[in-house]
């Protein structure tokens, strides 16, 4: 049972079967494996009736891919021995489960582990019982057969009758899990729908309530109250829309100016309206109030775009200036990066390593100093030289030209004089192990 | 080599008439498919391993027809050629 038997216990054994002294054995069964080998070798197949038949095939070469490298490549066709056993054999050895035939079955039937182990589990039992009874008389051996049939009925019955329990409660589960999802699901929805409609409903009460009092108020110097009560309400919508991006008063502040010449225009062109019309008042004052909101959304909406790149102004004196001679936001923006370094070289100075680094810092500030409205990007415009080797960098995992520029010179943006001092052909093909050559830098004047 | 041919050999090798080495032969099996009806491993050094394996229960689909079956798990006898005479083939 289980047991690993070598060439002498075989041979022990055929001594003892046959009846022939062990050494003869032994030479008899050295020679029966010679031979197959031999044979194997000249022909490619030997039969041997009883055992099976060994063949050497031909596996044909087929591509495969290196999982290392990606790399494809072929693995050559090679011979193989193959054994495929006598039928003899095959049912000798199938024994224990010969009384099993390949049933149909439905397409409810899935194919489960846990059963299959069971029915080996009991097999392979029952292969023992067999061998015990097979020795005994062959009346029993007929009982036996009809047990094992019964034994057998029974095996596949339970699987069959657990199939549609095990469908069953899965089916329940989805269930219960629908009508558990359901109301999850549900509340969200109502929530989002409460959240949407809340702050619109307050909208529109403050529109009707702003509108109510200047109905009222039928003099000629409404639409300057009405200007200022308009402007009033924005400020605030402002004021609530600011905290969320921090810096209000800043922000605020520089806003309202922007925005007033731009009410007053539309208050004058609107006084005529309500002369005209006294009965429509109120829509006109709806409308009129609505278009004043959408405009002061549009105004947010510009002023935000500015309002991102402000927090990084520290030179604000270069800001200041520009931003009453106009409201170019292009203008704005060619400000910004110069704002941005000059906020970003205070961190980094440090942060980063002193030597390089102080050199970079005082060629940023005579820039800064140099340059007063110019667009800057400080990696396209060769505004520096390289002067010399600063120092000799060796590629490691997880490095990026721009982490490097940032180790050596404290700014990200320096990164493409690394790849033009060392010719780089491809930025993006860094490889681990490279080194490279780190320029130092010096302002081009 | 057919099973005849191998017997002629193998009497001529061991000096013994065709008769007896067909008889030893077949004994040979015999006690080769004793042993792995009791699940034994065969290690016959210098040619390989002879070893019963366990092929558990499967669903085959009949392409043509779409019957689906419940193949029955089974035992086969299965070789495995020492690494020597792998190497030999290859």
């Amino acid at each position: 049972m289980d047991a690993k038997l070598n060439h002498s216990d075989l041979s022990a054994l055929l001594a003892k079967e046959a009846n022939i002294s062990g050494a003869k054995a032994e030479q008899f069964t050295k020679a029966m494996f010679d031979l197959i080998i031999e044979g194997l070798e000249k022909d490619g197949i030997v039969k041997i009736n009883g055992l099976g038949t060994f063949k050497v095939t031909e596996v044909a070469s087929r591509s495969s891919v290196n999982v290392n490298t990606g790399e494809k490549f072929e693995i050559k066709g090679h011979r193989k021995l193959t054994f495929t056993p006598a039928d003899a054999l095959r049912e000798n050895v199938n024994q224990p489960f010969a009384m099993f035939e390949p049933v149909e079955v439905d397409d409810s039937y899935t194919d489960n582990d846990e059963d299959v182990e069971s029915i080996d589990e009991e097999t392979a039992a029952e292969s023992v019982a067999e061998t015990v009874v097979e020795e005994e008389a062959t009346e029993e051996v007929r009982e036996e057969s009809i047990a094992v049939e019964e034994t057998a009925q029974e095996r596949f019955i339970p699987t069959e009758e657990e199939m549609p329990a095990e469908e069953e409660t899965p089916a329940e589960s989805t269930v219960a899990e629908f009508e558990e999802e359901q109301p999850v699901e549900d509340v969200p929805q109502q929530e989002t729908v409460h959240v949407i409609e809340e702050p619109a409903s307050q909208e529109t009460e403050e529109v009707v309530e702003e509108s109510l009092p200047e109905e009222a108020a039928p003099d000629v110097e409404e639409p300057e109250t009405e200007t200022v009560a308009v402007a009033e309400p924005e400020k605030e919508t402002k004021a609530e829309a600011a905290p969320v991006k921090e810096k209000t008063a800043d922000v605020a502040n520089e806003k309202k100016p922007a925005l007033m010449p731009e009410k007053e225009k539309k208050s004058a062109g609107i006084t005529p309206a309500p002369k005209k019309n006294g009965g429509g008042r109120g829509w006109i004052f709806i409308t009129i109030l609505l278009l004043l909101v959408a405009g002061g959304a549009y105004f947010m909406l510009n002023g935000n775009g500015k309002k991102e790149q402000k927090p990084l102004v520290a030179a604000k004196v270069e800001g200041k200036r520009e931003k009453p001679s106009g409201n170019n936001s292009a203008a704005a923006n060619t400000v910004a990066p110069v704002d941005t370094l000059a906020a970003a070289v205070p961190d980094d100075s440090v942060k980063v390593m002193p030597e390089p680094e102080e050199e970079y810092r005082f060629v940023m500030c005579d820039e800064l100093a140099a340059r007063s409205v110019k667009s800057i990007t400080i990696a396209d415009t060769l505004l520096y030289e390289a002067v010399g080797d600063l120092a000799m960098h060796t590629v490691e995992n997880g490095d990026r030209l721009t982490r490097i520029a940032v180790k050596y010179y404290g700014d990200k943006r320096l990164w493409p004089y690394i790849v033009m001092y060392n010719g780089l052909k491809d930025p993006n093909g860094l490889c681990r192990g490279m080194e490279l050559a780190i320029p130092k830098l010096k302002a081009r004047k | 080599m057919n099973n005849k041919e191998f017997i002629t050999k193998l009497a001529k090798r061991c000096g013994m008439a065709p008769a007896d080495a067909a008889a030893n032969v077949d004994t040979f099996v015999g006690v080769v498919t004793e042993r792995l009806k009791e699940n034994d491993q065969l290690n016959i050094s210098g040619f390989g391993v002879l070893e019963v394996k366990m092929r558990k229960e499967r669903l085959s689909v009949n392409p043509k027809t779409g019957q689906r079956f419940l193949v029955p798990p089974k035992i086969v006898p299965a070789f495995r050629p020492s690494n020597k005479l792998k190497d030999k083939f290859k």
